[in-house]
């Protein structure tokens, strides 16, 4: 080292740094801050040490970097809309969807619970609300993830046979991931916050008869709707894809208008809907998004050895991830509480619920919180800076394997945000994946938005697993 | 209760930030409740939930902003508008500092980074350092109280990564001419130092660049790298770096006594180095140095001779002061009876060291809180007996708090302490100077020895207080002006810590004979 021009980074007190800068020498200052106490079992310990400093980190290498290719190939498109009976594999009569991992309807929270009651009164499989909790608690319609049927469930992620999805497809891969579309001025309507009622019941009608056939025509004409360059742009504009889609909305919308107004095989009225329904649905975009990070996370599933966090997501009481090395299996923790601004001054914070919704799918794509960096208004939504935003993402870099070639972040000099959460360097650094997102109250009101972090426990568990399954 | 809607026509903000206004505009106490959002119908509806919502707001388009605010007076809601703009104005500033909180952070931005300074409280130390090393820098690290288990793995895992790792417990290294820690600036030359004694190495540096040479590198230790345990890995390490520095031609190795088994390992090393080598160790066992063939010093001045005489192959005389006696005589005098023993309160740990071993060789019974044995151990290093000699730096003093070069408070307590204890007769003070050290030590001290020395004065006593400063004319605190600062409060000066324990001993002696 002596022969290097010393380039220094401080931590601890900043008397030494200043020191350093005084005598005009390049130094950085860290604002280090004791890690969480990520106290994790002596077992755990073993497997993490073992994995990260032994050969056998090289089959893990060998299959994140497997991984890392199809993250670089990914190429969703938007090709369509339809009931999810009639597009989602294994989706049958029957069965109704939650977001989050599995749980039991007695550990359930309210507001998922109201959605698979008004899943059944809107399919018509109880005549009332206590038919509905019977046939729900007994099993007799089946109340599932959403993650295990590709489907993105933001919020309660309600999901039942006739509710339309929106397609995406990945053309890399040919994998498809499902998201419900937003209900317009319904708020979170039934898919996303499980309510329901005359108007949304009309809602979803229209959707499913006028709105989605139009759209599919529309969308199948123009060959699909490519998402990843409206991605790339709008990350560049400001947009980190979570709690924001301001840019890459605008851009969807204006390729949209022209493909509807040439749309000449589909009649006036059907079009006249469609573009009410961009116009009155704010974050239309959003939905599209959740279904391309579907599609390219259901593609990296199940590849053996592998570390990368393959879905994460939350049920209002337990959080969970998968890991692609670990098939699909949830490993879970108690739901992260959300921190952040309120709608308005008289919330009360034990009405907020913990972290309910699959939406964080997109931060296991580099997207949300890894992609902070890219999004000086929401930083400053959620009163921080843009620094604060460099600071979070390049953070998040610390449990992540790779720069992501599409999300190129301009205050980071186009550096590409952080992408593929590995739980070995979450377990290494303490670090927890952030999350933003919206706050909604125990009975399904929007609070307002926030961050989150994903459980380190989660990890551990998954870690536990690893080690038993591949005999570390 | 009035509740009104302002409707601001084409006006866009973002949701979520308007949410935090809305929060901010209640905040101010004018209204009652207030919600804030482009007029969409989900905004609509929010306000509507919340009572809030008029027929202005009812009308509005989603380019249109609402401030629907409620409040007990018509008066207040208008207020309220005005508040929300000037809100908008002052949250749409804002600073642009950049902030990592990862090492890894700071490299994406500045790949270029190779030293990392660690200062954080002991159990955190290790994880820093740690991942410091795991992304290829050099650490040179303050903190202590660091397991020893985790200095030795850390040590090795830099030995792995062919890194630097000084410390845990490491004062000050100078590397490329850049004074790192709590260190002195001095000219660059030829002379390279490594070892763990802190302020020993800066008297040596100090020493060498007022005659005129210079310091290639200086690097430290910390002080359990020559134990048993870690076995003098950072030292054999510094060896080796200097030997193969192109800029070094001498090498000083200064050093509290090792542990026998990495005594022999350094011994080794040094007799296969290429380099002249001379070696300090600070009362240990310099025969068996010899034995070996080895060049041995005995203080930080004749190690600082010896560098520069091997460096430059000229015969160097280091000036001695000649006044010693006559002073001690003169001070005699002036000492009423109850006045016996001296008080040596330093800053420089192995400053207190150098003045132990030449006390203990003088034959003058000395006190400490870093006694080299039991019997002569301070009960409570924090109330001194008979002659005492304090290193101030040490743990018990600084704990929970700075080093007290960096924050000199509680030497100056400690000096009232001692200059009105009725049997202390001198008063001895070091000052070290450098980067990262108190800005104006001297002035800190300066009022108090004044008003000491005058308060002895009216109680029949006289308080002798001796000063010397280990620091170069290129420190930032400026060498000459600390000096007359010191000079003004009435201090007798000595430009070496030997040459103040010398004059110590004169008067102690004098002191046992009477």
């Amino acid at each position: 080292m002596l022969d290097q021009e010393i380039n220094v980074v401080g931590i601890g007190t900043d008397v030494f740094t200043d020191a350093i800068k005084e005598q005009g020498v390049k130094a950085h200052q860290l604002d280090w801050k004791p890690s969480k106490k990520t106290e994790i079992s002596k077992r755990a310990e073993e497997i993490l040490k073992k994995a990260l400093y032994s050969n056998f980190k090289e089959k893990i290498d060998t299959a994140n970097a497997k991984i890392i290719d199809i993250m670089k190939n990914t190429d969703p498109c938007w090709i369509g809309m339809k009931p999810a009976i009639e597009c989602v594999p294994d989706m049958q009569e029957g069965i109704i969807l939650h977001s989050g991992p599995d749980i039991e309807w007695d550990r359930m929270c309210q507001t998922q619970k109201e959605g698979g009651i008004n899943g059944c009164l809107f399919e018509g499989y109880a005549k009332d609300r206590d038919e509905a909790e019977k046939l729900l608690k007994s099993g007799k319609v089946l109340f599932k993830s959403a993650n295990d049927y590709h489907i993105v469930g933001p919020g309660s992620g309600i999901a039942t046979p006739s509710m339309v999805v929106n397609i995406v497809e990945d053309r890399n891969t040919g994998v498809r991931g499902f998201c419900a579309p937003f209900e317009g001025p319904n708020r979170g309507g039934l898919a996303g916050w499980g309510i329901f009622n005359e108007s949304i019941r009309e809602h979803l009608n229209m959707v499913r008869d006028i709105i989605a056939p139009a759209i599919t025509k529309i969308l199948t004409s123009n060959g699909g709707l490519s998402m990843m360059k409206i991605f790339t742009r709008g990350v560049e504009m400001g947009d980190e894809l979570h709690s924001r889609q301001d840019a890459t909305g605008l851009i969807a919308t204006n390729e949209l208008m022209k493909m509807i107004f040439d749309a000449d095989y589909v009649d006036d009225d059907a079009k006249r809907k469609c573009v009410d329904l961009l116009y009155g649905t704010v974050r239309f975009f959003h939905p599209l998004g959740m279904a391309s990070a579907m599609s390219l996370l259901e593609a990296v599933r199940n590849v053996d050895y592998s570390t990368v966090v393959t879905a994460m997501e939350g049920n209002g009481v337990d959080y969970g991830i998968k890991v692609a090395g670990l098939n699909t299996n949830w490993y879970t923790a108690p739901s992260p509480k959300i921190v952040g601004e309120y709608v308005s001054a008289n919330v009360d914070d034990d009405d907020v619920m913990p972290w309910i919704g699959d939406s964080c799918m997109l931060e296991a794509t580099g997207l949300g919180g890894f992609a902070a960096a890219a999004s000086p208004a929401v930083m400053r939504a959620l009163e921080k800076t843009l620094s604060d935003g460099i600071e979070q993402t390049l953070e998040m870099s610390n449990i992540t394997i790779s720069e992501n070639a599409h999300y190129l972040i301009p205050a980071l000099n186009y550096q590409g945000s952080p992408t593929g959460i590995d739980i070995l360097k979450v377990l290494d650094t303490g670090i927890e994946p952030v999350i933003h997102g919206g706050m909604i109250s125990k009975t399904g009101k929007r609070l307002g938005a926030g961050v989150a972090y994903v459980p380190i426990k989660c990890f551990e568990n998954a870690i536990l697993a690893y080690g038993d399954k591949y005999g570390l | 209760m009035f509740v009104k809607n302002f409707v601001e026509k084409d006006k866009y903000y973002d949701s979520v930030f308007l949410m935090k206004l809305a929060r901010n505009l209640v905040e101010t106490g004018i209204v009652q409740n207030a919600s804030v959002g482009m007029g969409t119908p989900l905004n609509k509806e929010t306000m509507s939930d919340l009572k809030l919502l008029c027929k202005e707001g009812k009308e509005a388009s989603p380019n249109d902003l609402i401030i629907a605010v409620s409040a007990d007076t018509e008066e207040k809601c208008d207020l309220a508008r005005d508040e929300f703009f000037k809100l908008l104005e002052e949250k749409s500033k804002s600073g642009n500092e950049r902030k990592f909180r990862s090492i890894q952070g700071v490299k994406a931005i500045d790949p270029n980074i190779n030293l990392a300074i660690i200062s954080v409280a002991g159990e955190y130390a290790a994880k820093e350092a740690e991942k410091a090393l795991l992304n290829g820098l050099n650490v040179f690290m303050f903190s202590d109280n660091v397991p020893l288990e985790d200095e030795i793995r850390l040590k090795k895992l830099a030995e792995e990564k062919n890194l630097l790792m000084m410390g845990p417990g490491c004062g000050l290294s100078f590397i490329n001419g850049v004074a790192i820690g709590l260190c002195s600036m001095v000219r660059r030359g030829n002379i390279g130092l490594v070892g763990a004694s802190g302020s020993g190495i800066q008297t040596v540096m100090t020493l060498v660049h007022k005659y005129g040479f210079g310091i290639s590198n200086a690097i430290g230790t910390g002080g359990r790298d020559m134990s048993d345990e870690v076995g003098g890995i950072t030292m054999l390490r510094g060896i080796r770096e200097l030997e193969n520095d192109p800029e070094t031609n001498v090498i000083a190795l200064i050093s509290k006594p090792p542990a026998k088994s990495t005594l022999i390992k350094v011994v080794e090393a040094v007799k296969k180095c290429k380099k002249k080598v001379v070696i300090q160790f600070i009362n240990g066992d310099n025969d068996y140095i010899r034995q070996n063939g080895i060049l041995c010093s005995e203080s930080f001045e004749e190690t600082a001779k010896m560098v520069m005489e091997l460096s430059s192959g000229k015969k160097i005389e280091l000036k001695d002061d000649t006044d010693y006696a006559d002073i001690a005589e003169d001070e005699m005098k002036k000492y009423a009876p109850s006045q016996k023993y001296f008080r040596s309160i330093l800053c420089g740990g192995s400053l207190a060291d150098e003045g132990l071993v030449m006390l203990e060789k003088s034959g003058i019974d000395t006190y400490s809180n870093v006694a080299f044995d039991k019997e002569h151990a301070l009960k409570n290093p924090f109330e001194s007996y008979k002659n005492t000699v304090i290193d101030i730096g040490d743990e018990n003093f600084t704990k929970g708090r700075a080093h007290v070069a960096i924050d000199p408070s509680v030497r100056v307590q400690r000096f009232i302490k001692e200059a009105r204890d009725p049997e202390t007769a001198v008063v001895y003070l070091d000052f070290l100077l450098g980067y990262a050290l108190c800005p104006d030590p001297a002035s800190v001290m300066a009022e108090a020895i004044k008003q000491e020395k005058k308060n002895a004065l009216e109680n029949g006593r006289h308080l002798t207080v001796i000063a010397t400063i280990c620091g170069s004319d290129m420190d930032p605190q400026g060498y000459d002006d600390q000096y007359q600062k010191l000079k003004d409060a009435g201090v007798i000066f000595k430009d070496t810590n030997r040459k103040a324990v010398k004059l110590i001993i004169e008067i102690a002696k004098r002191m046992e004979e009477k």
